[in-house]
């Protein structure tokens, strides 16, 4: 837990006696000090930074510089887009990929909508016929009895009333006979 | 002929006129390395920290508006890079500190290690290093450098007020420090 530190008023001449404590104390205690450079080192200073500034400022430092920020990234960013285009693009997984393991990959409620679908597809493909498709007239039907070599089914396709008028005409016939 | 001004000498670098610049470095590279020497604490890091400083400032001597002085600037320059560097030492002393991570890390080879252990006998020097950073670089700027606050809230973009109480309880701790460290040697 840290302690709040009392508040100490800090007036101009607290830090000026302070300071002077510390100066004092300072010469009191026997020390070597810093050890001073020489002004030769300063004027080396001087060409070393100089050499530095040419350095950075050189066209090799800034192409360098150039590679580190644009070229280099650049490269990177490039052969990742060519790399997820390989894995990831169009085409590429109808052509690798069978239908059955493309139904596979997919999660289950695709796999359920699909199916949803599908029997609602089919559903309005059976509304889009007509209802009459297949209604055949008596006489269409007679017609493909005769032409298949099946008179007797005719009678099963006709109305009671016209099998009676059929019957009696046979009738009439066979007595005029 | 009176010397050119900051100002000026920073209008010709920027006509291209790289004498300028050396000139410009000739007046404040000393001072650059004491600040950068005294919150870092030794004198390698210092020289690298000052030569980076005007690496720095000229690459963005067209960023620099005129609203304070150059100095000003360069300091603040200065001061980032050597409290950048005391964070890195820390990271570093600390990694050192695991026998299993610095079985990893290269010896550290240093060719001013007698250097700094002399400069470590110095008391004063060993309290400023013990400070927090922020007290460091005040004291630094205080007490070395005798700048006045408003300057130094310029370079450190803190409030003159945080900046006193800054420097009053660094001056409290380096006295503490030193008041111990003598009274040990009289005993």
């Amino acid at each position: 837990m840290k302690l709040r530190r009392s508040k100490i008023e800090i007036t101009d001449s607290a830090e000026r006696e302070a300071e002077e404590a510390v100066r004092r104390l300072a010469s009191e205690s026997t020390e070597s000090g810093m050890s001073i450079p020489s002004a030769t080192h300063f004027a080396n200073l001087i060409v070393r930074t100089n050499q530095r500034i040419d350095h950075v400022t050189s066209g090799a430092a800034l192409s360098i510089s150039w590679l580190a920020r644009v070229a280099v990234p650049g490269v990177v960013a490039i052969l990742f887009f060519f790399i997820g285009l390989h894995y990831y693009g169009p085409g590429t997984t109808s052509r690798n990929s069978s239908i059955a393991e493309a139904m596979r990959a997919l999660p289950a409620g695709v796999i359920d909508s699909l199916l949803y679908e599908s029997s609602a597809a089919s559903g309005s493909v059976a509304a889009e016929i007509p209802d009459d498709v297949l209604d055949v007239s008596n006489v269409q039907l007679a017609e493909f009895y005769f032409a298949s070599g099946m008179p007797a089914s005719i009678l099963e396709t006709l109305p009671q009333q016209q099998v009676a008028e059929i019957a009696a005409i046979l009738e009439s016939r066979s007595t005029n006979l | 002929m009176n010397p050119l001004t900051d100002l000026e000498l920073v209008q010709q670098v920027r006509k291209g006129k790289r004498e300028a610049y050396t000139e410009l470095m000739r007046r404040y590279q000393q001072r650059v390395y004491w600040v950068a020497r005294r919150i870092v604490g030794n004198h390698d890091d210092a020289d690298d920290i000052a030569q980076e400083t005007f690496v720095k400032a000229y690459l963005a001597l067209g960023d620099f508006r005129g609203d304070s002085g150059f100095f000003t600037w360069l300091y603040r320059i200065a001061v980032n890079l050597s409290l950048n560097t005391i964070r890195k030492q820390q990271v570093m002393n600390y990694l050192r500190e695991s026998p299993m991570i610095s079985s990893l890390l290269p010896a550290k080879e240093n060719p001013h290690a007698e250097l700094e252990a002399k400069e470590l006998e110095s008391k004063l020097q060993r309290a400023v290093a013990l400070l927090p950073e922020k007290q460091k670089a005040v004291f630094v700027m205080r007490y070395y450098e005798e700048m006045n606050y408003e300057e130094i809230s310029e370079v450190l973009k803190t409030t003159v007020g945080g900046l006193k109480a800054n420097y009053f309880h660094a001056l409290k701790k380096v006295q503490e420090y030193l008041k111990d460290e003598i009274a040990t040697i009289k005993d």
